[in-house]
């Protein structure tokens, strides 16, 4: 699609002449990333004043060209290509830091304020910023939570949605929200992160600070095999003890990577981990104690404890330098991302070895052990087609394998261009659709970074669903039955206090059986209907603990439904539920990171059933007893916002699903 | 497109990790990870991806390619050729080692700009070819200044015709105090031409003739200790960042004769004062990438190099600094490559003299380089070094160290300007007596009025 010289005046009298760029060199640097994606778009505009995005989006909708916003382009998936063309705004001159509130531990941002200079401007003042993206040294905090990236202390501190406080975001139709978490209704802050920029554009950000530990100290520990490794830290998380960050290396490359930069790691060793605690000196004392116990335990050959910050710098060194050792051997290094519950990372990395093998590639193969996301690094030669298709077979199987043990085709890249057909092997048709749906409520004109995260013509390609419980296959027909019919619903929880008519009414109370407790990856699945006091008590049987109020008398899918324990919500790994229409989507599971489609868990977390009935839920649990702040919300009534009803008009255009939130049925 | 200019980039080669490689082939390494894009001045100035290194990179690749055109936008192209300094920061974050100021320079020399105004070329590029004609234009512009003809020129406007134009450029750039290193040695009865040398002594340009102090400086350090002999023979390295490659080769093919010749049947070492003709002798078997009987004896020409500091220790200079209460920096920057083993030598040599007032300065953002490009006007090269001085103000250094004699020239005129409390000199002037008011003018910083 060709720009006409009209919009293209109309761009440059807003904009300024000087920065929309139409010649074909800007145009052709600006159409690709780190990936292998390169496409052109029409026209590239650098903005220089974060006030005019309004109004340029707006006139985008306008003249419906679409526009993907560009920030660092660092991601390997494709997320910044114009796969149909459109503007390219360029946000880089857009890189203050506005504020640093050391009191209320937040910094205010803008979008293409880059990670390591907040890293710099926080770390004399005694705080730090937790995530840390293996690209901290040039990507933006904006295009982090665009991809809600995390890096090796997610574990311990979260990823960049946990750490975000609050996002100015403006629509693709050009309206401005402010979006935080702890809202009423739905948590769209928690839905757009890792949109990629398909729902609108973040233009200010406020992110969360936290005090710099005193003290760190960096261990590395040598394993006879890669299960023995894992076991390690599933034993670390089991004993209450969630290091700063837990990286793994198989031995091949560890090999690569002690050729290559030299940093002292023994090459024999079939696996290693470098782990890293921060505190007070005494409490590191304590659990480096009790790390060397536990690496003994499963047979580590050796540990070392790096004495001075130069060796702490060695031991990091080799880690940072696998991405460089990898570049150094070929024109093309393919990064993957796939993440699996952590108790099946041994089996899918022998698996993923064989794959590797098979398709005679040449790959490194990092994982962060602590959160089960693993990095094979491809390396070959893009001017070779056959190479260049065999990498891509290759990468795409480990991703499928990936999916057959439970986890997801990306942890933190997110999906782009480039993993978008392997979408439709994670997700049911069903979820596709939802995500469509979605994106449709957001952007009705399908403008904002289009052609991205959902795969192209999925309904003939998606695997059957997954086979569901039977009172959840009961439930989804009662609904499915009342949809034909066109009979409203309203949802309630056992401690509802609604007084609507008993025909109406539709309850979750039945799906109440606690599915697991997997004390392995330290998560539990649960029906909605089952009651907090009843599961806590389970919990405590089995000596786990999670962010539940013991006073709360209701069940965990009404907890959930009203976000009344906001520090639950943020628990959430997956979640299943069943739509107005009868379909029953699944989202997340058993793992830690998640950045394949938009996040459901924060979708239906506050939506008070409005867009569909919670039937099933997977959350972390802990080793420890955990802090509990406050006393859950009561039930709550809102004022849907634009957002909220263009989502519900899409999800649920008969408003079949009725709910107290929006005081519709609350007397 | 005239297709001539893309065979040109071919028979260059550029170094990389697993050896010599075409300029083409180097910039298909570029994985576009973007990690060098942060340590580039230009980027950061602009925020624009033509202005990163990656962008440089992919406009060379795709030019290649035969994807774009010159005439897609000549302008771009120029602006993005002019806008790198060749401060080689990139390089040391890639994770390749991608040597990008070269593929820039490939670049420079395929689209056949010049980004010397054409007389000041000429007259620096005979400093190369005929030297004695070079000297005796030196000659001439002192006359001029003595009997203020010079001065009467350029009032008049006459300087700005043609045929005199040579004069203003010496004029702006050469010191006011002009005494070339020759003078200077016969005036200190300085005999630098043993029979018997023990190293080859390679002065730079601005040793030569825009700070003689800087020459004779490193001639007693180390004439103490070692026979030497010193040679005028030009590098080569003027001609492989401003003009081009064939005269450059030449040029390094008689510097290499004529250490051959020296040498005899024990290779000499090479020591040279300049960083940026340091880290150029060392790329030599790269230039020779496609001549083998030449790389073979640029390998063994490379092996000998040393930069001036790896020959004197920091004990020896400690006694005439000692008590030294000043903070100092060193600015380790370099041309084209980064210079890890000179770096941390002067690195070493500071830290032993000034102790907890020598400053590290981990060049992060803007604190970039002068190095090499002095003669190259623009706003990121001025830009780059305003930042440079907003960094020494506010680390209150009072003295940094330079391992180029260009970016000491430069920086130290701008600090003058702006903040007079610090300056900036090469290193060899740790081993003079205090710092005499020899301060240069610079044509991008000019004095302040008052």
């Amino acid at each position: 699609m060709r720009l006409s010289q009209r919009v293209i005046s109309k761009l440059q009298r807003l904009a300024g002449k000087e920065n929309v760029h139409t010649d074909e060199i800007s145009l052709a640097l600006n159409g690709y990333d780190c990936s292998q994606s390169r496409h052109r778009p029409d026209a590239e505009i650098t903005l220089k004043k974060p006030s005019l995005l309004e109004p340029l989006i707006c006139l985008l909708a306008e003249e419906k060209i679409p526009f993907i916003a560009r920030a660092a382009a660092t991601n390997h998936a494709g997320s910044c290509a114009a796969v149909k063309g459109g503007v390219v705004l360029n946000l880089n001159p857009l890189h203050q830091i506005y504020q640093i509130d050391t009191r209320n531990g937040f910094a205010d941002v803008a979008p293409c304020a880059i990670t390591a200079e907040l890293q710099n401007a926080l770390t004399p003042l005694g705080y730090f910023y937790a995530p840390d993206p293996a690209s901290e040294k040039v990507s933006t905090l904006g295009g982090n939570l665009a991809q809600n990236a995390s890096g090796a202390r997610c574990l311990k501190y979260g990823n960049t949605s946990d750490n975000t406080l609050r996002a100015e975001f403006i629509t693709p139709r050009g309206e401005t929200h402010v979006l935080r978490h702890d809202a009423c209704g739905p948590d769209w802050l928690g839905l757009v992160a890792g949109s990629e920029g398909t729902l609108g554009i973040i233009k200010n950000l406020r992110v969360k600070i936290l005090p710099a530990a005193k003290h760190v100290k960096t261990f590395l520990a040598t394993f006879p095999s890669l299960a023995a490794s894992v076991q390690t830290v599933s034993d670390l998380v089991a004993r209450g003890l969630i290091p700063r960050c837990v990286e793994a290396m198989d031995q091949i490359t560890t090999r690569a990577v002690e050729d290559f930069s030299h940093a002292g790691y023994p090459k024999d060793a079939q696996a290693l981990l470098i782990i890293e605690l921060d505190g007070t000196l005494k409490q590191i004392k304590q659990e480096a104690q009790l790390l060397e116990e536990l690496c003994r335990a499963n047979g580590c050959d050796t540990f070392t404890a790096a004495r001075t910050e130069a060796e702490r710098e060695k031991l990091w060194r080799g880690r940072r330098a696998a991405y460089s050792a990898m570049a150094a051997l070929a024109p093309n290094v393919a990064v993957g991302d796939g993440t699996v519950p952590r108790s099946e990372l041994p089996k899918a990395l022998s698996q993923v070895r064989q794959i590797i093998e098979q398709n005679g590639v040449m790959a490194s193969l990092l994982f962060h052990a602590g959160d089960g996301n693993f990095h094979p690094q491809i390396v070959f030669d893009g001017r070779n087609a056959e190479q260049t298709r065999r990498v891509n077979k290759t990468l795409h199987e480990i991703l499928k394998t990936c999916v057959g043990f439970g986890g997801t085709v990306s942890g933190e890249h997110g999906i782009g261009v480039e993993k978008r057909a392997v979408m439709a092997c994670q997700y049911s048709r069903e979820t596709l659709r939802l995500f469509q749906q979605i994106k449709r409520a957001f952007d009705p004109d399908n403008l904002a970074n289009p052609s991205k995260i959902i795969p192209v013509h999925f309904e003939d390609k998606t695997l059957p669903a997954p086979e569901n419980d039977v009172s959840v296959l009961a439930m989804a027909q009662k609904i499915k039955n009342r949809f034909n019919q066109k009979h409203s619903t309203t949802l309630v929880g056992t401690n509802t206090q609604l007084k609507s008519h008993a025909a109406d009414i539709l309850s979750a109370a039945e799906l109440n059986r606690i599915l697991e407790i997997d004390k392995t990856n330290y998560m539990a699945v649960v029906q909605a209907g089952v009651k907090t006091q009843d599961l806590l008590r389970e919990l405590e049987k089995q000596g786990v603990y999670t962010f539940l109020p013991p006073s709360y008398t209701g069940s965990i899918g009404g907890l959930t439904a009203c976000k009344a324990y906001p520090a639950f919500i943020r628990q959430i790994t997956g979640v299943q539920a069943i739509l107005p229409n009868g379909d029953i989507v699944n989202y997340g599971g058993k793992i830690m990171k998640n950045a394949a489609g938009y996040n459901l868990c924060r979708l239906f977390a506050g939506s008070a059933g409005a867009l569909g009935m919670i039937t099933k839920l997977t959350f972390k649990i802990y080793a420890t007893p955990q802090t509990i702040e406050n006393e859950a919300k009561p039930l709550f009534s809102f004022e849907p916002d634009s957002l909220f009803r263009a989502v519900k008009n899409e999800v649920d255009p008969l408003h079949l699903f009725r709910t107290a939130a929006f005081g519709e049925v609350n007397e | 497109m005239n297709k001539k200019r893309f065979l040109c980039f071919s028979p260059t080669f550029v170094t990389a990790p697993s050896g010599a490689r075409s300029v083409e082939e180097s910039t298909v390494h570029c994985t576009r990870c973007n990690a060098c894009v942060q340590s580039c001045p230009s980027y950061l100035s602009r925020h624009e991806e033509a202005y990163s290194p990656r962008g440089r990179n992919q406009i060379i690749r795709l030019l290649a390619e035969r994807k774009i055109k010159f005439s897609d936008n000549e302008t771009l192209l120029y602006d993005v050729c002019r806008s790198c300094l060749f401060c080689a920061r990139c390089t040391a974050a890639c994770a390749g080692v991608l040597p990008m100021a070269e593929h820039v320079l490939a670049l420079r020399r395929a689209a056949e700009w010049d980004f010397l105004p054409a007389s000041l070329k000429i007259l620096l590029r005979l400093h190369g070819t005929h030297p004695t004609l070079f000297d005796m234009l030196l000659c001439v512009l002192r006359l001029f200044r003595r009997a203020g003809l010079l001065h009467l020129l350029r009032i008049s406007g006459l300087l700005s015709l043609p045929p005199l134009y040579w004069l203003k450029h010496a004029d702006d750039i050469l010191p006011r105090r002009l005494l070339p290193l020759p003078s200077a040695l016969k005036k200190h009865k300085i005999n630098p031409c043993p029979e018997k040398p023990d190293i080859l002594y390679l002065p730079s340009f601005e040793a030569q003739y825009l700070d003689a102090q800087q020459g004779l400086a490193s001639l007693q350090w180390l004439a103490d200790k070692h026979p030497l002999i010193l040679t005028r023979t030009p590098s080569g390295l003027f001609e492989y960042v401003y003009g081009n490659l064939s005269l450059c080769m030449s040029q390094a093919k008689r510097l290499l004769s004529r250490w051959h010749a020296l040498s005899g049947k024990r290779p000499l070492p090479v020591i040279t004062d300049s960083i940026e003709i340091f880290v150029f002798l060392k790329h030599f078997p790269v230039l020779f990438a496609g001549h083998p009987a030449w790389r073979k004896r640029a390998e063994g020409f490379a092996a000998k190099v040393q930069f001036i500091t790896q020959v004197v220790s920091a004990r020896k200079t400690a006694a005439k600094t000692a008590g030294e209460t000043v903070r100092c920096a060193l600015d380790d920057s370099s041309l084209l490559y980064t210079a890890d083993e000179p770096v941390l030598q002067s690195r070493k040599i500071l830290k032993t003299l000034f102790g907890k007032n020598f400053v590290e300065c981990e060049y992060s953002r803007f604190v970039i380089p002068a190095g090499g490009t002095a003669f190259v006007r623009g706003p990121e090269r001025q830009n780059a070094v305003l930042e440079n001085v907003k960094d020494v103000a506010r680390r209150q250094i009072e003295q940094v160290y330079c391992l180029s004699g260009l970016a000491a020239w430069e920086l130290d005129a701008a600090l003058r300007r702006h903040y007079p409390q610090a300056c900036a000199r090469h290193i060899v002037h740790i081993q003079a007596k205090p710092w005499q008011n020899s301060r240069q003018t610079h044509p991008l910083y000019p004095p302040t009025r008052n």
